[in-house]
């Protein structure tokens, strides 16, 4: 077993980086003052790769939909980047460089700001699942020897669905309906839903929402 | 009332195709996506052992008074002055031979007829990637948190000058999130 001490550090704004770090900020879509920040002590890492995650570019996928469209486009962003320890000179001399990344040991971090409306779980899934996808990528490209981290603010608490997801990749039945209810979620119109056979338990299953409350 | 069931229907319709498009992301998530855990998952256990007994006793009453219904993770890493609870997480990547082979990513088949394959495709995944994802296990380097830092209690929060009761941020802490720092160890296989 080998112990190395990762200094690694997120935070939402980029003017509060001490010095000895490294750091890189995604504003962001939209622009303005918010974003995320990824900052690193340049004596310890060293930045491999990265890739920037735009999640508005999930409601490509569904541009037939307007509603869809218009619920994954939330502005909020994702840095993942590869960092590898960093060692002393001699010890990669033998190899090229690109063998040394992925020989040497390292992490594959992300930090991010997930979206914040507590009624919207299923644009927080949809996120979450991009995430861990382009995690897993990065980590695949890097090899066996950067694991996988990920920081941020989620905007999910631990009983709720997301956290869930991100540390089982289920969602657990209880939890279903949350990602049933339209973001207008009067009881007015559940009421009216719950009175059609056709769309009666898909009905039911909105009323439950607003237990959740 | 016409209006309200043409809308009531368009949004049922909504529902329906949202809970349809998570079925299909949890299909293939299992086999997929990494595994993660987050490293304070075992805060509050762990802190009954190694903190002094004023503050687990502080710690234990914000558990009971706040609104969380978790153990493990602290009661809260927000301390606004409209919410408080756990919401920032260090996950780090899990073990894979942790999962278990009975779950099912697929929870409502019954309500969504399309998603009856997604989860047969789902299960035949896992069977078939199981062996895969022992052998990966197995060569991975991999991560335990060694040290965890200590987070803030309420009776903490409610000493530092300059906020408003509970509410963050104040003269001590700049923002209303506090700080998570966790040690990690490398572990080679």
């Amino acid at each position: 077993m080998s112990r190395s001490r990762l200094v690694v550090r997120s935070c939402w704004t980029h003017h509060h980086i001490p010095t000895g770090y490294e750091a890189r900020y995604l504003s962001r879509s939209g622009g303005g003052q918010h974003g995320c920040a990824l900052a690193w002590r340049s004596s310890k890492l060293q930045e491999v790769t990265h890739t920037d995650v735009y999640f508005d570019e999930l409601a490509q996928d569904f541009k037939e939909s307007e509603h869809l469209t218009s619920e994954l486009t939330r502005g909020n962003v994702a840095q993942v980047y590869a960092l590898r320890l960093v060692t002393p000179p001699s010890a990669d001399t033998a190899q090229p460089a690109a063998d040394a990344d992925k020989s040497a040991l390292g992490i594959v971090v992300s930090n991010t700001h997930l979206y914040w409306n507590p009624w919207y779980s299923f644009v927080r899934l949809f996120q979450s699942h991009r995430l861990l996808s382009v995690l897993k990528e990065v980590s695949d490209k890097m090899g066996p020897c950067y694991p996988m981290v990920a920081l941020g603010d989620f905007n999910a608490t631990p009983d709720g669905p997301i956290y869930h997801f991100l540390t089982h990749r289920i969602i657990a039945a209880a939890h279903m309906p949350l990602f049933l209810t339209p973001p207008d979620h009067g009881s007015a119109q559940i009421s009216v839903i719950a009175t059609d056979a056709a769309v009666r338990k898909v009905g039911t299953l909105v009323v439950h929402r607003s237990s959740f409350r | 009332m016409a209006k309200r069931v043409d809308e009531a229907y368009a949004q049922t319709t909504q529902a329906k195709e949202r809970l349809a498009l998570v079925e299909q992301l949890l299909a293939s998530a299992r086999s997929a996506l990494p595994n993660m855990q987050s490293a304070y998952s075992t805060y509050t256990e762990v802190a009954t052992a190694q903190l002094p007994s004023q503050t687990v006793t502080a710690l234990k009453e914000d558990m009971q008074s706040s609104f969380c219904l978790w153990r493990g993770e602290p009661p809260f890493t927000v301390c606004g002055d409209s919410w408080r609870g756990a919401i920032d997480f260090i996950l780090i990547e899990a073990d894979d031979n942790g999962d278990e082979p009975g779950h099912s990513n697929t929870i409502v088949t019954d309500s969504v007829s399309a998603s009856n394959s997604a989860a047969e495709t789902a299960k035949r995944d896992l069977a078939q990637t199981g062996q895969q994802r022992a052998a990966r296990s197995s060569v991975r380097t991999s991560l335990v948190v060694t040290h965890v830092l200590e987070v803030p209690t309420s009776a903490t929060v409610e000493a530092q000058p300059g906020g408003s009761g509970l509410c963050m941020p104040n003269e001590t802490a700049g923002s209303d999130h506090f700080c998570l720092v966790a040690d990690l160890a490398f572990i080679n296989p």
